[in-house]
């Protein structure tokens, strides 16, 4: 009976080659490493209030967004987008201000995370504006829009007030 | 009785005639130098790297068949780039014959045309008459990948077979 067997599998092979068909292989390993991309810009960085009386408020571009920070980030981790103010509140002849009298808010996003909602107070260290969060991970560019007000105290000098603001984009909270 | 011992005779000969003939065979594929490594090195997102270090092209692949039949160069993706969790998706790496050295086959799409690994399995070449006969085929082969925009950054690492088959 075995032999049958044996037999029929043989007379198989012949008749029926590509269910034996020969094969022969050889392997190939692969290797790439992907860069890490991890910046922030903006599409303006000029923060100039323009000629202010005291006790005046001021807001850039009111109603619509003054600046946007691109932020991308590829390394799949949480990321956090700062800002803090640099320097002192200049204005006419190297008069200061209080940095209290400056606010920032975000105004959107295009971005799966989080935004800090409402107006916000520059501090001593970087505060916190917007945390990634979904595809925002893996290096889509991510734009938060921003807005700035400065309201002149009222003993303060009429004049001239520009301010300086850094951007930090951080995997620290 | 005899009857069986015959059968059995007889088997056991036709086994030792197919096992024989099997030796004389020459069925197999090769990579020249045994270059079996794809370096495609540092890379940003969006950008294609191209590994061709020999003057235009990375390896040849030669292939060897005497056994009559038409067979196919294949290139199978074992496992995709990955780097933890993430991959690189494989149709984003293509294979490109530069030259076909030897061979009266058909290389897919022609020489210099990337031939993306869109699936499991992708033909390379299939071959022609005169290639079933032992004569030796060569193709000069180069490799691309484009990394996605937005492909989270790594080390990824990918593993291939070429397959030299009689079946499609």
């Amino acid at each position: 009976m075995k032999a049958r067997i044996y037999f029929l599998i043989f007379l198989a092979s012949l008749l029926f080659p590509a269910a034996f068909a020969d094969q022969d292989t050889e392997n190939l390993y692969a290797s790439v490493t992907v860069l890490p991309n991890f910046s922030v810009n903006l599409d303006n960085n000029l923060l100039d209030f323009g000629m202010i009386q005291p006790g005046q408020t001021v807001t850039l571009k009111e109603g619509s967004p003054y600046n946007r920070a691109i932020c991308i980030s590829n390394k799949g981790k949480i990321w956090y987008l700062k800002l803090s103010l640099v320097g002192d509140i200049i204005g006419p002849a190297g008069t200061k201000i209080d940095p209290s009298s400056v606010k920032w808010k975000v105004y959107d996003v295009q971005g799966n995370g989080s935004p800090v909602e409402g107006w916000q107070n520059f501090g001593a260290t970087p505060v916190l504006a917007y945390t990634a969060g979904g595809d925002d991970l893996t290096g889509r560019e991510v734009r938060v829009s921003l807005q700035y007000s400065l309201t002149l105290p009222d003993k303060a000098v009429a004049g001239h007030y520009v301010i300086r603001v850094l951007y930090s984009l951080t995997e620290e909270r | 009785m005899m009857r069986r011992k015959a059968v059995i005779a007889i088997s056991v000969f036709l086994m030792f005639l197919a096992a024989a003939t099997e030796g004389r065979a020459e069925f197999n594929v090769s990579i020249t130098d045994n270059n079996n490594y794809l370096d495609f090195g540092a890379v940003k997102c969006g950008e294609e790297a191209r590994i061709a270090l020999k003057g235009g092209y990375h390896h040849a692949i030669q292939c060897v068949s005497t056994n009559g039949n038409t067979w196919y160069l294949k290139i199978d993706v074992i496992r995709p780039f990955t780097c933890g969790d993430k991959t690189i998706p494989m149709d984003n790496m293509a294979v490109v014959v530069e030259q076909q050295v030897s061979g009266q086959g058909i290389v897919m799409y022609g020489t210099n045309r990337d031939i993306p690994l869109t699936g499991r399995e992708t033909t390379i070449y299939t071959s022609a008459l005169g290639d079933n006969t032992g004569q030796q085929v060569v193709l000069n082969i180069y490799y691309t990948l484009k990394i996605p925009e937005n492909q989270v950054a790594g080390s990824y690492t990918a593993n291939l077979q070429y397959v030299m088959i009689e079946r499609l």
